[in-house]
């Protein structure tokens, strides 16, 4: 497989705090990368300097063989054919005084690019493939249910079939049963149009649902990138598992049994504690396992992503 | 035709027929309609389902803070032998906060900005009970040291703003707790926070409940946090109650093809993934325009299972089996035993 | 909370330095563009050649304007001496100017005419919060009643009639109305507090009317607004949860979160009036600064129109920095933030 994204060393400031401190990974042509973390780790900054809706303070980003973090908007145009993405919150991503089919065709026109049936028949087949009915080509965003907005979201995306569409949160903000409905188009399209996805979500099962593997954050950095199954088999970042263990399980019959690693405290803002591992404040293994020299390391050594066939972790003692 | 049953036992909290109605322009949106359900004492009761399923609303109705609104409540909240519908404001007030509380969902709208949490906290308690500042004051440290606030007796005199999503969580169910009540209702308190920190609150409430002997509804749309959390749960769509069961019978055994579409739709961590997930196909109904029938009916794919197209037509009634089990459907509980979603 | 104390200080003195500026450049600009001689400013039509000459000298108007402004400054720190051309005098500091129409230092007379104003201004304020807030909280508590709508109509009406209609109603009622409200036969004249405190307050009643029914009709309408938007905060929902009163909620929970507003508009409002209350206070003939620049206006007296417009926005900056300051005790995030 090629390499449809790749990110290296990839920083973002905000008024002094890093909100993203040296993140890299690729996404390779066909491939969903999940991205995965909670609030503030910086996964939506990331989504956002990926398809240049934020410009990088530092670091490259290698989209289909161009380098896009210093690219201008001229130059990024006819690359956002290829690149796109879907918000969480669709309500706000829409304009609200366009009707469904002038957001449709607003990728066509911006593009200049003519569909061989006609603009109008190309919008209409597009409501019909995310499952909206076309004959609501005239209705405006607020006439439409948070579902389908979310549909309309998507159709929008991928009207031009782009190579790579960058999903932030696409779900999150739906009902169970519509959530579950727009996972399955996600999916569905993806196989149908051989899409890349990057996947951004703070919720592990869906994360699990679509990607084929997960880069888990914190605090600005990947703490570990691994093979989906091997990620929620066997995580070996202490955070991966606290996470992990921490989804609450539709079982009553888990209940008490499950492995369970309790996080103390909040996730610290970004931007703090500069010396060492950012996670041993809240670190289990650091708490509980680890003798002192041990510690000292934490403490004072910055761990960094290293790589094994298995996946990559950033922790000076990974579980197995 | 099946009639409407009591269960036996003899809860704390009795809903019956409960009805809440907003008059709007449009038309009486039906926030609530016709639920049913019972809480025993010390029970946390999980009261699970989707946006618009009038969860919070009944939350709301329970402590009679509708009653400033133009809502229209209608049927019967027992609450300890007193009907709370049609109690006096005066006798409602000395049951708010002293024997029923409520933590919200966003603890930052919910707390005051311009007060310390320390004083809100005090003020919970000195409503309700005649005692010094002073007094107050120390048993409001108490409780946010319960809660685990650390430093509690310099983080009395901080703002809300100065803590975190999880910190002022807990501060809200110390202000909630701090009089002992006998029923606390949680309305999706860990909605707004990091799974991480979701995990921390629910033990606590657990916690909470074991010590103070607190029955708990606990609202939420999220199937998971039941399981992990409650003894029982009310599974809630278009305002009524569709199935009510035992924690581990709901989900080894569920009766309504509502909550078997929402196990479908989740995707899970602790189970085989699946290529394709089950989701309920349509949209929730329009509170304004409620099916006459059963209400899931439209998205139901087991209605052509019922002769006579009673599933349009007859609404369902609520059937206790009398073992703690309610369900509202016209299947025969030996379709439903044969046509359930094996789980995967 | 020092550093932002600190740094609205900061902000106040920029302030105070570019009004003096911007003012300096209006008033001695403005004359030599219309081409009119700026000793006539000073010292009247009647001034012969002679005398203007001797005064622009002495005011050095020839000289650049960055000069005269710096001499106009240290004349504030050290005083000046100044000349019509006849008369020397000595203006002593604080010298905000001198008005040769008068005889008298500009800063004399603003000091005698503040507490007019400054009377005028407090005394209408509290009226005006008094009667606004408490009609803003009941209409909002509950609203859609009677109350609510007669208080709406009544706030309307308040915001819509002139100030002037208002004042000169008031004052026909009260010294050649009806018998029964003729309680100011011998017209309303105004007293100094030090004098006659019964009397300055007698005297102070109907002024007070006229400038507080204005404001507390709007005072009324923002309390109402914010009042209601902040019964339906979460913070207000969660106070009815714990069981309070309804005293206790409307009362502590929601007024203290609609003070901030309030006080910010109050420094705002406060601080324009002390500047001059000109229509009230030509009105009923009390000698506030509003007047006096009203009178400095038509006589064409410009170092007093000069004095009292640096002392007017001096005054507001002054207010906009207590607001900020209040504001800053009444909002912990605030207090936090910088």
């Amino acid at each position: 497989m090629t390499d449809l994204l790749t990110v290296s060393d990839l920083h973002k400031d905000f008024g002094g705090v890093r909100a993203v401190d040296g993140v890299s990974f690729t996404v390779r042509a066909g491939e969903t990368l999940g991205l995965v973390g909670e609030s503030g780790c910086g996964k939506s900054t990331t989504a956002r300097l990926v398809t240049r809706l934020l410009e990088p303070t530092s670091g490259s980003v290698r989209f289909d063989g161009h380098e896009i973090s210093r690219y201008p908007e001229r130059k990024l145009r006819p690359l956002r054919r290829d690149l796109q993405i879907v918000f969480q919150d669709p309500i706000a991503s829409l304009n609200p005084r366009h009707t469904a089919g002038t957001i449709l065709a607003a990728p066509f026109r911006i593009q200049g690019v003519r569909p061989p049936g006609g603009l109008r028949a190309a919008v209409a087949e597009l409501m019909a493939r995310v499952g909206l009915n076309p004959e609501h080509y005239n209705r405006y965003p607020h006439e439409f249910s948070g579902g389908q907005r979310q549909r309309l979201g998507i159709a929008r995306a991928l009207a031009l079939r782009p190579k790579l569409v960058v999903c932030d949160e696409p779900v999150s903000a739906l009902d169970a049963s519509v959530q579950a409905q727009v996972v399955n188009l996600l999916a569905d399209l993806r196989d149908e149009y051989g899409l890349s996805y990057l996947f951004v979500a703070h919720d592990m099962a869906v994360v699990r649902h679509l990607s084929d593997r997960v880069a888990v954050m914190y605090l600005g950095r990947i703490v570990e990138l691994a093979d989906r199954d091997t990620l929620y088999a066997a995580p070996r970042h202490p955070y991966t598992r606290a996470l992990l263990s921490a989804v609450p399980v539709p079982d009553p019959a888990l209940r008490g049994r499950r492995e369970r690693v309790l996080l103390r405290g909040d996730p610290p803002a970004a931007g703090e504690a500069a010396v060492g591992c950012r996670f041993r404040g809240r670190c289990p293994r650091y708490r509980d396992d680890l003798d002192d020299t041990q510690r000292e390391r934490c403490a004072t050594e910055d761990p960094q992503l290293s790589s094994d066939p298995s996946g990559a972790v950033a922790c000076h003692f990974p579980g197995h | 035709m099946p009639v409407e049953t009591t269960p036996p036992a003899d809860p704390l909290l009795s809903v019956r027929d409960l009805r809440v109605q907003f008059p709007t322009d449009d038309g009486l949106v039906r926030a609530v309609d016709g639920l049913s359900f019972d809480v025993a004492p010390g029970e946390i009761v999980g009261v699970v389902g989707e946006s618009g399923s009038g969860k919070s609303v009944t939350g709301q109705a329970i402590l009679g803070l509708l009653r400033r609104t133009r809502a229209r409540v209608t049927g019967e909240i027992r609450f300890d032998g007193r009907d709370l519908v049609t109690a006096p404001e005066a006798e409602l007030r000395r049951l708010r906060g002293a024997e029923l509380a409520m933590v919200f969902q966003d603890p930052l709208s919910a707390l005051h900005p311009y007060y310390t949490v320390g004083s809100q906290v005090s003020e919970a308690y000195r409503v309700h009970n005649r005692v010094s500042k002073r007094a107050a004051r120390e048993r409001a440290v108490q409780m946010l040291d319960r809660v685990g606030i650390p430093e509690p007796h310099r983080r009395y005199g901080a703002y809300p703003h100065e803590f975190s999503g999880g910190m002022r969580q807990r501060v809200m169910i110390a202000m909630a707790l701090v009089c002992t009540p006998r029923l606390l209702i949680a309305d999706e308190p860990t909605t707004a926070l990091d799974v991480t920190v979701q995990a921390q609150i629910l033990e606590l409430l657990g916690d909470l409940r074991d010590e103070f002997g607190s029955a708990v509804l606990l609202v939420t749309h999220d199937l998971g946090v039941v399981a992990e959390t409650c003894d029982s749960v009310v599974v809630m769509y278009a305002g009524q109650c569709v199935e009510q069961a035992g924690v581990e019978d709901l989900f080894a055994r569920p009766q309504a093809p509502y909550t078997w579409g929402l196990l479908g739709s989740m995707p899970r961590v602790d189970r085989d993934r699946r290529d394709r997930l089950a989701p309920i196909g349509g949209q929730p109904p329009s509170l304004l325009a409620i099916p006459p029938g059963c209400a899931f009916e439209p998205r139901c794919g087991y209605h052509e299972e019922v002769p006579e197209s009673r599933c349009v037509d007859e609404r369902p009634a609520l059937v206790h089996d009398g073992q703690g089990r309610a369900v509202r459907c016209h299947l025969t509980a030996g379709q439903r035993l044969t046509l359930r979603p094996v789980a995967p | 909370m020092l550093r932002y104390l600190l740094g609205r200080i900061a902000g106040a003195l920029t302030v105070v330095v570019v009004v003096s500026v911007v003012t300096f450049a209006i008033f001695q600009l403005a004359p030599r563009l219309t081409g009119a001689n700026m000793a006539f400013y000073y010292t009247g039509k009647s001034t012969s050649e002679a005398q203007a000459a001797a005064v622009a000298q002495k005011f050095g108007f020839d000289k650049p304007l960055p000069e005269q402004y710096w001499t106009f400054m240290s004349g504030i720190v050290a005083g000046r001496d100044l000349s019509d051309g006849v008369t020397e005098v000595r203006c002593p500091a604080p010298c905000l100017g001198y008005s040769f129409r008068q005889n008298r230092p500009v800063l004399e007379m603003i000091g005698e005419a503040f507490p007019v104003t400054l009377g005028l201004t407090l005394g209408a304020a509290v009226l005006w919060l008094l009667f606004g807030v408490a009609a803003g909280v009941l209409s909002a508590v509950r609203r859609g009643s009677v109350f609510d709508r007669l208080a709406t109509a009544v706030a309307l009406i308040g915001v819509s009639v002139p100030e002037f209609f208002t004042g000169m109603l008031l004052i026909y009622l009260l010294t050649s109305g009806p018998a029964w409200l003729r309680l100011y036969p011998d017209g309303i004249n105004y007293v100094p507090l030090t004098e006659d405190p019964v009397g300055w307050f007698a005297a102070m009643v109907p002024p007070w009317t006229c400038l507080a029914l204005l404001f507390a009709a709007l005072y009324a309408r923002l309390t109402r607004a914010t009042m209601l938007e902040t019964l339906s905060e979460d913070y207000v929902r969660t106070a009815w949860a714990k069981g309070l009163p309804p005293r206790t909620v409307v009362g502590r929970h929601g007024l203290r979160a609609v003070l901030p507003p309030i006080v910010t508009l109050v420094g705002l409002d406060v601080g324009a009036l002390l500047g001059g209350v000109v229509l009230v206070e030509t009105l009923f003939s009390f000698p506030g600064l509003g007047r006096l620049a009203y009178r400095a206006i038509t006589s064409q007296d410009l170092p007093v129109i000069m004095g009292v417009t640096i002392v007017g926005a001096l005054l507001i900056v002054c207010a906009n920095l207590i607001v900020d300051l209040l504001y800053g005790v009444l909002d912990p995030r605030v207090r936090n933030a910088r």
